[in-house]
């Protein structure tokens, strides 16, 4: 079975190149039938990879540690459902794992895009082949899940201890997933340009499509991410501004522009080379998070899939901005806007404003992110000699007030009509939202809220919220006056404008997510108990009885797991079991936290140290909203799938193009 | 056991990459001409116009689109149909047929989205305005 995979992987790799060989030669030659063919290349490869893929997952199955990559990352003790993490817990399983996601993705892209743009599809087939290429490339000749040991051991090394959480089965996935599907706008967005169809438009409804796909996916990433430290690191946050984290946030922001500028272009022509240089951002960023996560040259928490390729993703995102920009400079006579700004104050140019400030926190944070590298080469270090990381500080005092900006925009922008507002328009869009703002600011500050930075976003959020549902009134309203019920009103309202209302829904995500971002940021509290069994302790308007702690053999690791009986203003909670584990193959422990959450607040114990005298350290907080960060996950979601989802427009037979019809000039 | 696999993982893709040189020999099935061809491009371009011009009169109709802004969009698509019909060498009057079912189209699209049961559009453009809080 191994053979199979390893013959399966040189197999594809050839396909992979015929595929991006044959598509740009059967494209640029004129060549029909080498570009079916090399399309067709690209649609058996999964079933290659997958033959690959399985022969991996049997000797993960069967213990089969003659395969290097199975003796590192499992062993007898591994409980069969790791497999799944397992197989993506090292540097070449995870790439495999992406090029297999990414070939089906390619697939159903291609699938997608090949009626509609016939002229694009060979060229973006050939990237797609390109970027799988180097992908089966660096898994064929360095990074080989399947290459065998010399010496079969007894038994594997094991599974890193920090990926044996439920949060593993999806978050690395879902992560690499979204960094490599963004490689699929990007190929349709390059593949129009070489057709020279860039300025044409045409591209333009699928690339957001699948800008908006590659968007959730991040999206999700980030989202697990962020509930994963938050429930296995035992910090009691979220989000450290750590390197991976911000090389998923970076192409996150950038494609948050993108799908929002081609909007632009799409409604009024416009925008046509500024959503090119997007996108090549948008990729180039994609590839920077790989080899960040890849390259190991900066320090970050993220320490598993590491390796010392990093490099070649570096040189290989060079090539490809380099040749993207190429080609946008070799086409850019193509790409003239149909249409100039009429007006700042119109929806077109909060859209630029947008954009250009999603790309100053995208910037800032790279900067954050590779600064320790240009410091260790401006000093002559080599990498690692000294540690240097820029910490959460400057991202939080340089994002925060832009990303507040950012929500106000959220809320005002779609308030705004096309081509110009009036100061009649303006008024009558933003009297409401405004003074809701205004009205919130004033409560949180009579209910305490002392910081300003706090209350500000609070009032921002409330600005946002309320244009939204102002949106959504009015137009109810003026459905239910020409007869409908208000549910049927409210229903046709948002089913006559999809990508617009579902768009509505993920910001209304968006605010839950901020809302309990800017509360746990500024209201958080914590504090260290040193405690015995017996002890009480009271904080945040929590009384927690430390009852005992046991501890639990396994065969990877003990467990000290502590039980706390918890109440609050007299009411019982329950028992809370925070636990400690020490793997010592690995050397290292892992916590997990106890937390009882709840819409208004989470009460989270994590133990610190348990000494054999009896005492152990906690460190307790309590912090606010952070529920409604985790909620917002589903609301996006679902209004991301409402804006993608398909709107029914009759199309009767009569203005159907005549079939007969001859062709004199086309 | 291994030489089967082999076989199967070089044989199975082989055949698929290479079908479509094998169909032009046979002049089996659909021609890998079709999705460039002329006539493809034209009924694309076809297509393309007209679901624009019914999405245009769809959010005209519910608010979102101005009137300005409409009738400009409806100028583009309109002038693009058009193009097409004359790279399709129609009869002059064909054409006039085309366009007026075109027409008739989008004021059923029109009277569709502002609720045909009681045949009442908004009176105002605010109103209109209104249904989708433009």
């Amino acid at each position: 079975m191994i053979d199979a995979g390893q013959l399966a992987l040189a197999v594809a790799f050839v396909i992979a190149a015929y595929a991006a060989a044959g598509s740009f030669l059967g494209a640029v030659r004129r060549v029909p039938e080498l570009a079916v063919s090399a399309r067709y290349a690209l649609y058996v490869l999964p079933l290659v990879l997958l033959i690959a893929a399985a022969a991996l997952l049997y000797a993960f199955v069967a213990h089969d540690f003659s395969v290097r990559y199975v003796a590192e990352h499992s062993n007898l003790a591994m409980p069969r459902a790791y497999t799944w993490v397992a197989f993506y817990a090292g540097n070449a399983g995870s790439l495999l794992f992406l090029t297999v996601v990414f070939a089906f993705l390619c697939v159903v892209a291609v699938l997608s895009i090949r009626r509609k743009l016939p002229h694009t599809t060979p060229y973006a087939v050939g990237i797609m082949g390109l970027v799988l290429t180097f992908f089966l490339g660096i898994i064929l000749f360095l990074a080989n899940p399947l290459e065998r040991l010399p010496v079969v051991p007894p038994d594997g090394q094991g599974i890193n201890p920090l990926l044996v959480h439920f949060g593993m089965f999806i978050h690395p996935p879902v992560q690499m997933t979204g960094l490599v599907s963004v490689a699929i706008p990007f190929s349709i967005a390059i593949g129009a340009m070489l057709a020279r169809r860039g300025g044409r438009d045409e591209w333009v409804e699928l690339g957001r499509v699948w800008g908006m796909v590659s968007w959730l996916i991040l999206t999700f990433g980030l989202m697990l991410g962020a509930w994963w430290a938050y429930t296995i690191l035992g910090w009691g946050g979220y989000w450290a501004w750590d390197p991976v984290e911000n090389s998923a946030l970076m192409p996150w922001l950038a494609m948050t522009a993108f799908i929002h500028s081609v909007m632009v272009q799409r409604r009024r022509g416009m925008f046509r080379m500024w959503n090119m240089v997007i996108i090549i951002l948008a990729f180039t960023l994609a590839q920077l998070g790989m080899f960040i996560n890849r390259g190991g040259a900066v320090p970050s928490v993220h320490s598993f899939a590491q390796s010392t390729m990093g490099w070649l993703f570096l040189l290989f995102m060079g090539l490809t901005l380099f040749g993207s920009l190429a080609v946008f400079v070799w086409r850019m006579d193509t790409l003239r806007s149909r249409e100039r700004l009429d007006s700042w104050f119109s929806r077109e140019s909060a859209f630029l404003l947008q954009n250009v400030l999603f790309l100053v926190v995208a910037f800032v944070t790279l900067w954050g992110s590779i600064f320790p590298l240009v410091f260790e080469a401006s000093q002559g270090l080599k990498v690692g000699e000294v540690t240097v990381t820029v910490g959460k500080p400057y991202f939080d005092r340089v994002n925060g007030p832009i990303l507040l900006v950012l929500i106000l925009l959220m809320g005002i922008g779609p308030l705004l009509p096309w081509r110009r507002a009036t100061l009649q328009n303006l008024v009558r869009a933003l009297r409401v939202p405004l003074l809701a703002g205004l009205v919130v600011g004033v409560v949180v500050a009579a209910v305490g809220v002392r910081a300003p930075m706090a209350a500000l976003a609070l009032a921002i959020c409330a600005v946002a919220a309320a244009g939204i549902l102002q949106e959504w009134v009015r137009g109810s309203m003026s459905r239910h006056r020409r007869g409908e019920s208000y549910p049927v009103a409210f229903g046709r309202l948002l089913a006559a404008n999809r990508p617009r209302y579902g768009g509505y829904v993920v910001h209304l995500g968006i605010l839950m997510l901020a809302i309990g971002a800017v509360a746990s940021s500024f209201y958080s509290v914590q504090r260290d108990f040193v405690m015995r069994p017996g002890d009480v302790a009271s904080f945040g308007g929590y009384t927690f009885r430390y009852l005992d702690v046991q501890r639990i053999s396994f065969a990877d690791r003990d467990e000290d797991v502590a039980r706390f009986d918890v109440s609050s203003g007299g009411e019982q909670l329950g028992v809370m079991e925070p636990k400690r584990a020490f793997y010592p193959a690995f050397r290292i422990g892992a916590t997990r936290a106890a937390i009882r959450s709840t819409a208004v607040e989470d009460f989270y114990i994590v133990p610190s140290e348990f000494n054999d005298d009896g005492r152990a350290v906690f460190r307790v907080y309590v912090n606010p909203l952070v529920w409604w960060m985790w909620v917002s996950g589903p609301v996006i979601f679902l209004g991301t799938l409402f804006a993608l989802s398909p709107q029914r427009q009759p199309t009767p037979a009569a203005v159907r193009f005549p079939a007969g019809a001859r062709t004199a000039k086309a | 056991m291994l030489v089967l696999y082999a076989v199967l993982i070089v044989l199975v893709p082989a055949v698929v990459i290479l079908y479509p040189f094998l169909r032009r020999k046979g002049k089996v099935g659909e021609s890998a001409e079709d999705e460039s061809s002329a006539h493809a491009e034209l009924a694309r371009r076809w297509d393309a116009a007209l679901s624009s011009l019914k999405s245009a009169e769809l959010e005209r109709s519910v608010g979102n689109l101005t009137e300005d802004d409409y009738q400009w969009l409806r100028g583009q698509y309109m002038a693009e149909a058009v193009q097409v019909m004359k790279a399709m060498e129609l009869e002059e009057q064909q054409e006039q047929e085309l366009l007026a079912t075109i027409d008739l189209e989008v004021k059923r699209i029109r009277e569709r989205a502002l609720g045909a049961a009681n045949g009442k559009a908004p009176k105002t453009r605010e109103e209109s305005a209104e249904a989708a809080g433009e």
